[in-house]
């Protein structure tokens, strides 16, 4: 029952055919930008200001996987900015990191998530 | 990883694949090792073993009518199914079933708010609802109504009740099967019931009084398999005009047993919510002295512990208190219970904590010093606010341990009296029960409850890369010699499930053979959830584990 899945079906499936690329990748990064702050926000993103790294697993394993070669928040790695990559992260699961079914994430969600990265992430190393 | 379910044939289960797809569309449908892969349970002990508890295919129904039809077509070809909500019940299997070649009926598109009334303190969801939806819904909106969050917030509330869950607010809320107000069920031959009120057409009542007329069934779906919870009801706590904490210290190890007392009564009485016991003599843990004292087999010795906490001045334990309501009775409650410790405790000393109305603001829910222990892990939580904090209790690393891996986590969460003398007795059985299996202690005699409601006391496990055997005889000794002690677990992996099961055995396991002579006659071909619980239906019963046997 399984579909071949791309990052161009993914994006091509967020916008009517006609619209052009930028508009795809606009229209992707914001939905990216909505499922990253339901799905991905909760262990991964920034805490305010003073807060303890420890009420979030996601920096606080990765500054210690890190060691600050890389950034500890994934909206900031570029290399993350990929459906490929998100997906065999979200799909196998990770560290402490689960994987994620389809019907919590979509194809399409994942595509989302890597345009809103690409994103987030640019100007970043 | 190729599975079918037991004694169903290759084409009759690909017929019943083909008519599954037709019932919920063909996208809906898994049965590829790839799609299959994260129904698997990430942190099994047994993962990777023979005795993995693997899905044969999942399926996922966006609506009621459509679990229907799958339930219709698993009595036609006599294929296992195994309802999962958001499938995030991670420690107790995780989305993976009791019985191998089941197929994982996967509730998480069935993800509607049906209702939450702020008036009348109720919310009606189906079973795809997390933490984090309902909490937006209910911000979105500005009701003022609080959840009483499971630990992690992308779990489901209506996953987490039917598996007897536990929060972090006031008693009533903090057991969420008793919060539970009103069911909608596909029994197993396809019909749909209502529970209580829900029963009687036209009446707005459904979250309100739960058990309408005669027997009240809605007790046998949590860790049941009686059918498939497609609604649940739950009654809500009225978001609160204020917060108070308070930190009460007393000197001596064995004040814990008045000290117990005194905090039933004002659990009981309703005027404090989740409390956090904590023994400050773990500042001690560096002297091998204090640990061998505090590891002792046979329990420690209650003077010596007290000498090695009056040389270092320090309390033998500090127990936290959370006020909710307003601000008045908030202070007037903690007034009451100062009193009382101070009149029942020589020596208990007590330090005001926060005193905030409610909503906290966001510096107020951050601040990195909080003033006592609950500021990190459950600090959102008791603001009733959903978060992914515990996750980082299973993370692979932490500052101890930086390049760790950990691949499985089970916990243990045996019942015990709310009582401080069965507190003493728990520490010295479990503490003796590491020492049995020559495992490194964990400071016995310092330990506490950790979940109040019911008195849970609470043991967690990581588990490091390649010690999965381990983790496995610790657990099986663990249940038994609770058990052997009157502490049942309450809730299990569906691996331990019989085990637990058996260990309730009471008039020759005369709950377990009621459960399994209602489960033969409202599911005759024991299509739903067979073992789970442990209530095996007769098609299946060859299938219980017994770990006696096979030690």
């Amino acid at each position: 029952m399984r579909a071949t899945y791309s990052l161009a079906a993914a994006l091509a499936a967020l916008v009517p055919a006609a619209a052009g690329a930028q508009s795809a990748n606009d229209a992707a990064a914001e939905r990216g930008a909505e499922v990253y702050r339901n799905v991905c926000a909760p262990c991964h993103d920034r805490l305010p200001e003073g807060a303890a790294i420890e009420m979030l697993a996601g920096p606080e394993s990765l500054t210690l996987k890190y060691r600050g070669a890389l950034s500890p928040y994934i909206t900031e790695r570029p290399d993350l900015a990929s459906y490929e990559v998100l997906s065999m992260f979200l799909r196998k699961g990770t560290g402490s990191m689960p994987p994620f079914r389809k019907t919590e994430l979509s194809d399409e969600d994942i595509a989302a998530i890597a345009a809103y990265f690409a994103r987030t992430s640019a100007g970043s190393r | 990883m190729a599975v079918l379910p037991p004694n169903v044939s290759a084409e009759a289960f690909q017929s019943a694949i083909r008519e599954l797809a037709d019932a919920v569309g063909p996208e809906w449908v898994f049965t590829s090792d790839e799609d299959l892969e994260p129904y698997r349970d990430p942190y099994s002990p047994m993962r990777d073993t023979p005795r993995e508890l693997l899905a044969s295919a999942a399926v996922a129904p966006a609506s009621v009518e459509q679990v229907q039809q799958i339930v219709r077509i698993a009595n036609k070809y006599k294929t296992p199914l195994y309802p999962i909500s958001t499938g995030k019940n991670y420690g107790y299997g995780g989305a993976s079933p009791n019985l191998s070649g089941s197929i994982i009926v996967d509730l998480k598109r069935m993800n509607r708010i049906l209702r939450v009334d702020d008036e009348r303190n109720f919310a009606l969801v189906e079973p795809g609802v997390t933490y984090f939806d309902l909490y937006r819904y209910i911000q979105e909106r500005g009701l003022k109504v609080w959840i009483d969050c499971a630990d992690v917030g992308w779990g489901g509330l209506v996953g987490n009740a039917l598996d007897r869950g536990m929060g972090y607010t006031m008693p009533f809320f903090r057991e969420h099967a008793n919060a539970i107000c009103g069911l909608e069920v596909v029994l197993p031959n396809g019909e749909i019931m209502r529970t209580g009120m829900g029963a009687l057409p036209g009446a707005d009542t459904w979250q309100e009084y739960r058990h309408g007329y005669g027997p009240d069934p809605a007790g046998l779906f949590p860790q049941g398999n009686f059918g498939i919870v497609t609604k649940m009801g739950f009654r809500l706590m009225p978001q609160p005009e204020h917060y108070r904490t308070g930190l009460i210290r007393i000197p001596k190890r064995r004040d814990l047993i008045p000290a117990i007392k005194i905090v039933n009564y004002l659990s009981d009485s309703h005027m404090i919510g989740e409390v956090f016991y904590e023994s400050p003599l773990r500042a001690l843990l560096g002297d091998a002295g204090f640990r061998d004292a505090a590891n002792r087999r046979g329990g420690a010795d209650d003077a010596e512990l007290d000498r090695y906490a009056a040389e270092a001045k320090l309390p033998a334990w500090q127990i936290e208190l959370q006020f909710y309501g307003p601000e008045k009775t908030c202070l007037a409650n903690w007034e009451y219970a100062k009193e009382r410790f101070e009149r029942e405790i020589p020596g208990a000393t007590f330090v005001d904590g926060e005193s905030l109305d409610v909503p906290l603001t966001e510096e107020q829910l951050y601040n990195p010093k909080p003033w006592f222990r609950n500021g990190l892990w459950h600090r959102l939580a008791s603001q009733g606010i959903p978060s992914m904090d515990a996750w980082s209790l299973v993370n692979s690393r932490s500052p101890a341990n930086p390049d760790g891996e950990v691949v499985a986590h089970a916990g243990f969460f045996p019942i015990i009296p709310r009582s401080g003398e069965a507190v003493f007795k728990a520490q010295r059985v479990f503490g003796d029960a590491f020492h049995d299996l020559g495992l490194p202690p964990f400071n016995a005699a310092l330990s506490t409850p950790l979940v109040w409601a019911m008195f849970a006391y609470q043991m967690v496990f990581p588990v490091p890369d390649g010690d999965l055997e381990r983790a496995h005889r610790v657990l099986l000794h663990l249940i038994r010699v609770g058990a052997e002690n009157g502490f049942g677990d309450y809730r299990a992996p569906p691996m331990y499930q019989d085990l637990v099961s058996s260990t309730y055995s009471f008039g020759g396991n005369a709950l377990r053979r009621f459960h399994e002579t209602l489960k033969d006659a409202i599911d005759p071909n024991g299509i739903l959830a067979p073992g789970r619980g442990g209530v095996w239906p007769s098609a299946y019963s060859q299938y219980r584990l017994d770990w006696d046997r096979e030690a």
